[in-house]
């Protein structure tokens, strides 16, 4: 079996240590985190603009809502990764079912604004899994996606 | 087999392909970081396209949801792309949220491995690690190309446990910094409809 050029590459001696490359890489991630910041900016205002819509893009939002899922873990912000995922879901069901949910919607893109403005890292504590459960209520109101 | 304890990846050539730039510019710090010789970027599926003509590429580092062709798509195409160049290239799918319309798309699109966003160095690196040692034969036939989905190689890298890792790394803040009311007023606005 011919190895890919980039398995032959990769695989040749005199490679860098694995424990190395990936400590060299998280301390250039922490250097980004200021950036990251501005980004989730960004992102989550767009998403309280589109949530608010009288009617909402649900593509859009889950357009933006994938983006943000995908960007907070990787600086610590679990929670704003966790219910950006639970947006993703609330879009995804709604966008089956042809509907719009804008309370649902909303209360997501301002669960979000709450945590990121006061930078909450990691799962939190008992207000925010309340806040989870809650979030997670106002999606199973929808009936999941199903595999086509 | 890796010898000499890691991935040496000076002379490799990485695509990635991402609608964001700033995931695009995370992604292409940690690829630096493990020493990759030449990082392109693509910002949609068609430029994408056009890098991989133009190569030569060693890797696609592709998200999903990338537009005009989305990720599956291009990959899809890259595989069946008969005679070209790039049609057997690794691919790696990043996924930041996966619909259940797209979960067999994924299946069967022909892509070497997928990495669930977000992108941690560790995960990032073992999923590299895992595809220059992937020793699948390339299938090809009418319903599907790429690597064999059959062919056992062993454990991949272990997403799961990775991602919890991560969460456990984070774990510090345990204090709850939202107040009851708070919660009730984003929740209560919502449930009252």
């Amino acid at each position: 079996m011919r190895k890919s050029r980039f398995a032959a590459l990769a695989t040749r001696d005199g490679g860098r240590k694995r424990s190395d490359a990936v400590q060299a890489a998280e301390s250039q991630l922490a250097t980004m985190e200021g950036d990251y910041i501005a980004e989730a900016d960004r992102l989550i205002a767009q998403l309280n603009v589109l949530s608010g819509a009288a009617q909402p893009d649900v593509e859009a939002i889950y357009r933006v809502a994938a983006t943000l899922r995908g960007l907070g873990g990787a600086f610590g912000y679990v929670l704003v990764s966790d219910i950006a995922g639970s947006l993703c879901d609330l879009a995804e069901r709604l966008g089956a079912a042809g509907q719009v949910d804008p309370p649902a919607l909303l209360a997501h893109a301002q669960s979000l604004s709450l945590l990121h403005h006061r930078r909450v890292k990691g799962t939190g504590g008992d207000g925010e899994a309340q806040l989870c459960e809650g979030l997670a209520r106002l999606v199973a109101r929808w009936p999941a996606a199903t595999l086509p | 087999m890796i010898r000499s304890g890691g991935l040496r990846l000076d002379g490799v050539t990485v695509l990635l392909a991402d609608g964001s730039k700033f995931t695009r510019k995370l992604v292409a710090q940690m690829l630096a970081e493990f020493g990759v010789g030449t990082i392109l970027e693509a910002e949609d599926g068609e430029t994408a396209l056009d890098a991989l003509k133009r190569g030569p590429v060693d890797l696609l580092i592709c998200d999903t949801l990338v537009e005009n062709p989305d990720g599956i798509t291009l990959t899809r195409m890259i595989r069946h792309d008969n005679g070209a160049t790039y049609r057997s290239i690794p691919v790696l799918l990043l996924a930041g949220h996966t619909r259940q319309a797209d979960v067999i798309r994924m299946r069967d699109c022909g892509a070497s491995l997928i990495l669930a966003k977000p992108v941690a160095p560790k995960a990032l690196y073992d999923r590299l690690a895992w595809i220059a040692r992937d020793p699948r034969p390339f299938v090809d036939s009418a319903i599907y190309a790429g690597p064999d989905r059959r062919h056992n190689v062993g454990e991949p890298p272990n997403g799961v446990a990775r991602r919890q890792m991560d969460r456990e790394r984070f774990a510090d803040q345990t204090k709850s910094s939202v107040s009851h009311d708070e919660i009730m007023a984003i929740l209560r606005q919502a449930d009252s409809l």
